[in-house]
């Protein structure tokens, strides 16, 4: 069970808070960091 | 915040991550708490049917009309993924609309509402792919309730546009690689040349439901969380690590890790689990009659109850107008009748005893709120229904004994006990009702032959001013012949009445109108002033509310009673959070 208080700050373009649980998976290298996954580009 | 992501800033608190729910299933074909809290549709307007405030982007970015509402321009999110990491684009898109829904061995029957007004005399839209996040949806004529179509609709997804071509493709006979599809067919005992029943097996058609069941699972979705096994009565669902939405400090969505189901289908058990806090949320199928026990668990900690708007007419009372029987239908169709026993049904006595005395008020949108039994007998009276037989009931005007029956089954606690109480209201007029109770799934099919004289459900017209929910036309059940003659373009059936085609026509004129507008709006309207004059159906009461809770460990879902529709909470299931 995560027990961290989520962040209070809005986070710069293309960057995200994420679950602990996907935090350790991406350490483990079972999933690819998220931030590889968000695009930037903006309409 | 990047356009991939969709950013929820309406009201929303900001959660924690982390835990499992543990929740009831309600049988193995699926289950509509998660169904529901799973769902996502293309486009989302505030509180789910906040028109006025507009239809907003959700799995779409964004969408725009031309001027007469007959072309729709879809923006997607730039970026976007399915749920196994692989992009989301307008080929999805493409596959969707060319290879699937138009796809006559797939789809022999596209859902009607992908035609212009859902009219069957209309062709079924044609879908342009603009480039890699952007396509149109082109229809044959005026279509402005689409917005609404595919905003909440039915419960409708994304999937009738978006499919994952990349997973589906190797069940689809024009892209899988003929031995392996062959094999994957005798895997499943599909007869040879019948691939398209793989596919079938295998695709989420119009209803997300589909994700709840064995049968989808590996298929990729755009949902905050994913089937990862299922056996032994329960269902296992880990968080989506490429879901969409994120909250206003950028958390990335859903807060709960796990979702875990348990097979429960006897309702009694699952208030009992509820009670002793075992299952995290009751679901919408409660009687308010649990409300005390729910209120007792509250006040231990145990529970957070809250009683939310349903969203229908909780109970329905329907007289098939078209039933094969001369006496019955010269009487059932005498709007004096009809008016006759609204004024006969004791709204205020149902309100009392099945809705707790203040969780519903009389109809007063489409039926008589004022309950009147002298009015009904003087009606019945002028109809020429004065004479009473032996038994002391107003006979016929053939001078025949004269019977109405209303078959039900155990839909929900209160079904059989309240037609038991309108059958009371109307023998007091002297009308002889009875109650047949049964299986309720073999009266729908007598139901849909014509062969049942009346009938009880539940509606959704009324509190809905959303084009896509069309239970107030007689194919529901209180016209069977006219909705026939109107299916078929007169075909087969029946010719309606003017005052039943008159509804048919404000029907097709409330789809074309663009919702939400003065337009849309009058034509609404007009269709409510249709059904209130005919009193087509029976409704003692409007604006229920139900009983429902959550464990007390699960935050963010409102507290007592609330006007957001309980379905609008399911939906944000993504924003609930776990605090113990």
């Amino acid at each position: 069970m995560a027990e961290e208080p989520a962040a209070e700050e809005p986070m710069a373009d293309g960057a995200y808070n994420e679950s602990p649980m996907l935090a350790e998976m991406v350490a483990a290298g079972t999933l690819p960091p998220l931030r590889n996954a968000c695009p930037t580009n903006r309409t | 915040m990047t356009n991939q992501q969709l950013v929820l800033s309406y009201d929303t608190e900001i959660g924690k991550y982390g835990g499992t729910m543990v929740l009831p299933q309600e049988g193995p074909g699926g289950d509509p708490s998660l169904f529901i809290g799973m769902n996502e549709p293309l486009i989302w307007a505030p509180g789910g049917f906040r028109y006025d405030m507009g239809i907003h982007g959700n799995i779409l970015r964004d969408w725009e009309a031309n001027d007469n509402y007959s072309t729709f321009t879809m923006h997607m999110r730039e970026g976007m993924k399915w749920s196994d990491g692989e992009p989301l684009t307008a080929a999805d898109v493409d596959f969707a609309w060319n290879d699937v829904i138009l796809n006559e061995e797939i789809t022999p029957a596209p859902p009607l509402y992908l035609r212009t007004a859902s009219g069957a005399d209309n062709a079924v839209a044609s879908v342009e792919i603009v480039d890699d996040y952007t396509f149109k949806v082109i229809f044959d004529d005026q279509y402005g309730s689409f917005p609404s179509q595919i905003a909440i609709a039915r419960w409708s997804g994304y999937q009738d546009f978006l499919k994952p071509a990349h997973y589906l493709k190797q069940f689809h006979a024009d892209y899988a690689d003929a031995d392996d599809l062959a094999a994957k067919m005798e895997a499943e005992s599909i007869e040879e040349g019948q691939w398209y029943n793989l596919f079938n097996s295998k695709q989420v058609h119009t209803e997300l439901w589909e994700l709840t069941t064995d049968g989808k699972f590996g298929h990729p979705v755009l949902t905050p969380w994913v089937m990862t096994d299922f056996g032994g009565g329960s269902w296992n669902y880990d968080r989506n690590p490429y879901y969409f939405k994120v909250d206003e400090a950028g958390n990335q969505l859903p807060y709960i890790d796990h979702v875990h189901m348990v097979l429960t289908q006897d309702r009694e058990t699952v208030v009992l689990k509820i009670l002793s806090g075992e299952y995290d949320y009751l679901g919408e199928r409660s009687s308010l009659q649990n409300l005390p026990l729910l209120k007792q668990a509250e006040n231990d900690g145990i529970l957070n109850v809250f009683i939310p708007r349903m969203h229908r007419l909780p109970i329905n009372w329907t007289l098939n107008l078209t039933y094969e029987d001369e006496q019955y239908r010269e009487i059932a169709n005498d709007l004096r009748f009809r008016q006759a026993m609204n004024y006969a049904m004791n709204n205020q006595e149902i309100i009392d005893t099945f809705f707790l005395g203040q969780f519903a008020v009389p109809a007063y949108e489409s039926g008589i709120s004022e309950y009147d039994p002298d009015k009904a007998n003087a009606l019945l009276d002028e109809m020429g229904l004065s004479a009473r037989g032996d038994d002391g009931f107003r006979l016929g005007l053939d001078g025949e004994p004269f019977e109405i029956i209303f078959e039900t089954g155990p839909v929900s606690q209160d079904h059989i006990p309240a037609t038991e109480m309108v059958a009371e209201h109307w023998k007091a007029v002297g009308i002889n009702t009875t109650l047949k109770a049964g299986d309720f799934g073999l009266i729908w099919e007598r139901k849909e032959a014509n062969d049942v004289t009346g009938w009880v459900l539940w509606i959704h017209e009324d509190i809905w001013p959303s084009a896509g929910w069309d239970d107030y036309l007689p194919q529901r059940g209180w016209g069977i012949l006219w909705g026939r003659y109107s299916k078929s373009g007169g075909a087969v059936g029946e010719e309606p009445p003017p005052e039943v085609q008159e509804l048919f026509e404000l029907h097709k004129a409330f789809l074309q109108a663009p919702i939400g507008t003065p337009e849309g709006d009058a034509s609404l309207a007009a269709l409510y002033k249709n059904i209130r004059d005919n009193l087509w159906t029976f409704n003692p009461v409007e604006e229920s509310y139900y009983p429902t809770s959550t464990s007390a460990r699960i935050k963010y879902v409102p507290k007592g009673q609330t006007d957001e529709m309980g379905i609008v909470i399911m939906y944000s299931m993504e924003l609930w959070y776990i605090d113990e």
